[in-house]
């Protein structure tokens, strides 16, 4: 495959695409990506955090490749996982892969509405996800995909882009298994890798730096020894250990310091009522050549004329966002409240909503996915073992939780003054919580 | 179901299991809660599919982190093998809370238990991906263990053949003791 374009890029100095990639580059759902932003109204809050989903989803194809190199060099290849994957003992097979996970990387947010993750679980129809957008959209892109030497299979691209648990329809091989981790992986998935770097470089804050060049050097595919099975999965040499610990730790500070800030989470609140209004039936649309017309652009621009007409819907979500109205923490979660109730967020939400009304107070709260740190370490001797039992660092990563109440910024003072008096008899009266 | 009472009873399982003496590991967890949910038909409403060990559930998953997230269970790590899980300093005010929807569903969950806890991940990964085999299709024994072994092709077919006689052993015990929702 004949690199013939370059692409500078601030994370990754250039990125090289063949003419055939161009393509898909060049391609509408791809060229949309520029007027997607990376992280929603985080500008507001951190005023260089502009970038788009356009650069990232370059930076995750330059990043799923080089990964893609070092754990197929045969010499990295473990005898176990090397005897299971045909696909790693012939070179045909080796370069098909290797043009699938590019691929799959470069399309792997395709399906992103406006503003990205800001309004998505609200806005989507029922049951659907950006990643089924994602999915049609490849599928829209097949003559490119056919035209390229080899053919590649539109299925393939898919499942590597997407993985198991958003294709769910379809049986995964352990090969498919492996490379879709490649990109959408807990530990080490490259669309991690790329956005701490990617976020943390333009929000102009040093937490998500690591280093990513040792990183990726010492991932490996390694059978999962330890718990009594072969099952192979993405791991790394010890050697590279403390860079894992980087890594994830530096996920922790970005979800805390700028992904899960209190501003930037009201804003997306904001905006997400905005477009509730704003859109036809509350929702995005199904249809693809649709979704495809709607971008951050359209959105800011019925922004800009809502907040000067007080008859336009969302007239009043506007003004907050485009006039820093927004509302401001009444409580947030504090670990003692949970030995009164399981739920103090939410019971305090309900009894501020029937005391200020509920268009005066929002609740927001934030469950990460994804499960432990748990992927193996292969020593020197070759032994392997978990990373949880390699690394204390690991094991204490807290994992991020938020929980805000906000309210009216006109009402906050009173607000206060009343959850001072009444908190600790909220959450021991509490509520049950019905079906 | 609400998300809260499912929190308790998977706290209440997670409990359990240690109680029995099981390791508690992740796939021990996601295999009962397979069994919980597709066999004794208890709501949890766990979107499961085909992965790596049989049937898995990546809601199941992120609800595990978010049970860790609110103290209600803990992981700690032991060797051999990777994460072990137990409840938290605050289940239980979760399960004094809930404890009539656990006990609503205690009959399941002991079965469960009493039967999977301390089986060995591959013992499971052959149980349930029998259970998936048979969800899926009314089929004959031999057709599941055929569909077994071309799902995962490393289980021997006696091992396969093994795991679709325990199966209908537990069918027939559950049908007999009436813990079928």
């Amino acid at each position: 495959m004949k690199l013939t374009h370059e692409i500078r890029d601030p994370i990754h100095v250039f990125i090289k695409l063949s003419s055939e990639e161009r393509k898909v580059l060049d391609s509408p759902p791809f060229q949309r990506l520029r007027y997607i932003h990376q992280l929603a109204l985080t500008y507001l809050v951190y005023p260089g955090a502009t970038h788009n989903r356009f650069e990232h989803s370059l930076g995750v194809m330059e990043l799923a490749s080089r990964v893609y190199d070092v754990v197929t060099e045969p010499e990295n290849v473990h005898p176990v996982v090397k005897d299971k994957f045909p696909e790693l003992n012939d070179t045909a097979k080796r370069d098909y892969w290797k043009k699938v996970i590019r691929m799959a990387a470069l399309c792997h947010d395709l399906g992103h509405i406006p503003f990205s993750h800001a309004a998505e679980a609200e806005l989507l129809p029922k049951n659907w996800s950006h990643e089924t957008f994602t999915v049609k959209i490849i599928e829209s892109l097949e003559e490119i995909w056919l035209d390229m030497t080899p053919p590649l299979r539109t299925e393939d691209i898919i499942k590597v882009a997407v993985g198991p648990k958003e294709y769910s329809s379809k049986t995964f091989s352990e090969w498919e298994i492996i490379l879709s981790e490649i990109i959408t992986g807990d530990s080490f998935g490259v669309d991690r890798i790329d956005y701490l770097l990617r976020d943390s470089y333009h929000a102009g804050v040093a937490y998500g730096k690591f280093d990513h060049f040792r990183l990726i050097d010492t991932l490996r595919i390694l059978p999962k020894i330890y718990d009594q099975t072969d099952e192979p999965t993405l791991g790394i040499e010890i050697g590279g250990i403390h860079t894992a610990e980087s890594l994830l730790l530096a996920r922790y500070y970005m979800f805390t310091q700028v992904y899960m800030h209190k501003v930037r989470r009201i804003y997306d609140i904001h905006l997400k009522e905005f477009m509730k209004a704003w859109l036809e039936g509350g929702k995005i649309t199904d249809n693809i050549d649709e979704h495809l017309k709607l971008t951050d652009n359209q959105v800011l621009v019925a922004m800009q004329e809502a907040m000067d007409n007080k008859e336009a819907p969302g007239y009043s979500e506007a003004k907050r966002i485009m006039n820093r109205e927004h509302f401001k923490v009444l409580y947030s979660r504090h670990p003692s409240d949970l030995e009164l109730n399981p739920e103090p967020e939410k019971i305090i939400f309900r009894a501020a909503s029937r005391k200020f009304g509920e268009e005066n107070v929002q609740h927001d709260d934030y469950y990460p996915s994804g499960g432990t740190y748990d992927f193996p370490v292969i020593y020197d001797d070759n032994n392997i073992e978990s990373s949880l039992n390699v690394s204390d660092a690991l094991n204490n990563i807290p994992v991020v939780k938020i929980d805000f109440v906000f309210i009216a910024p006109e009402l906050k003072e009173e607000a206060v003054s009343w959850l001072e008096e009444n908190k600790e008899k909220i959450l021991k009266e509490g509520e049950e919580d019905n079906d | 179901m609400t998300n809260v009472k499912r929190k308790a009873i998977m706290v209440s399982l997670i409990r359990k299991m240690k109680e029995k003496g099981s390791w508690t590991g992740e796939t021990h967890i996601q295999k009962c809660t397979y069994f919980l949910e597709e066999f004794l038909r208890v709501p949890l409403n766990f979107n499961f599919i085909l992965y790596k060990h049989g049937p898995f559930s990546f809601d199941l998953r992120d609800e595990l982190t978010a049970l860790r997230a609110d103290n209600f269970i803990e992981m700690e790590p032991r060797r051999p093998f990777g994460a072990s899980f137990m409840p938290g300093k605050v289940a239980e005010v979760l399960e004094t809370k809930y404890s009539n929807d656990i006990d609503k569903h205690k009959e399941q969950i002991n079965f469960i238990v009493e039967k999977l806890a301390n089986k060995s991940v591959k013992e499971l990964e052959r149980v349930a991906t029998a259970l998936y085999v048979k969800k899926n299709e009314d089929v004959s024994k031999d057709d599941m263990v055929g569909q077994i072994r071309e799902l995962k092709p490393h289980i021997s077919k006696e091992l396969a053949k093994q795991a679709v006689e325990e199966l209908n052993d537990y069918i027939k015990e559950a049908e007999h003791n009436h813990i079928i929702l």
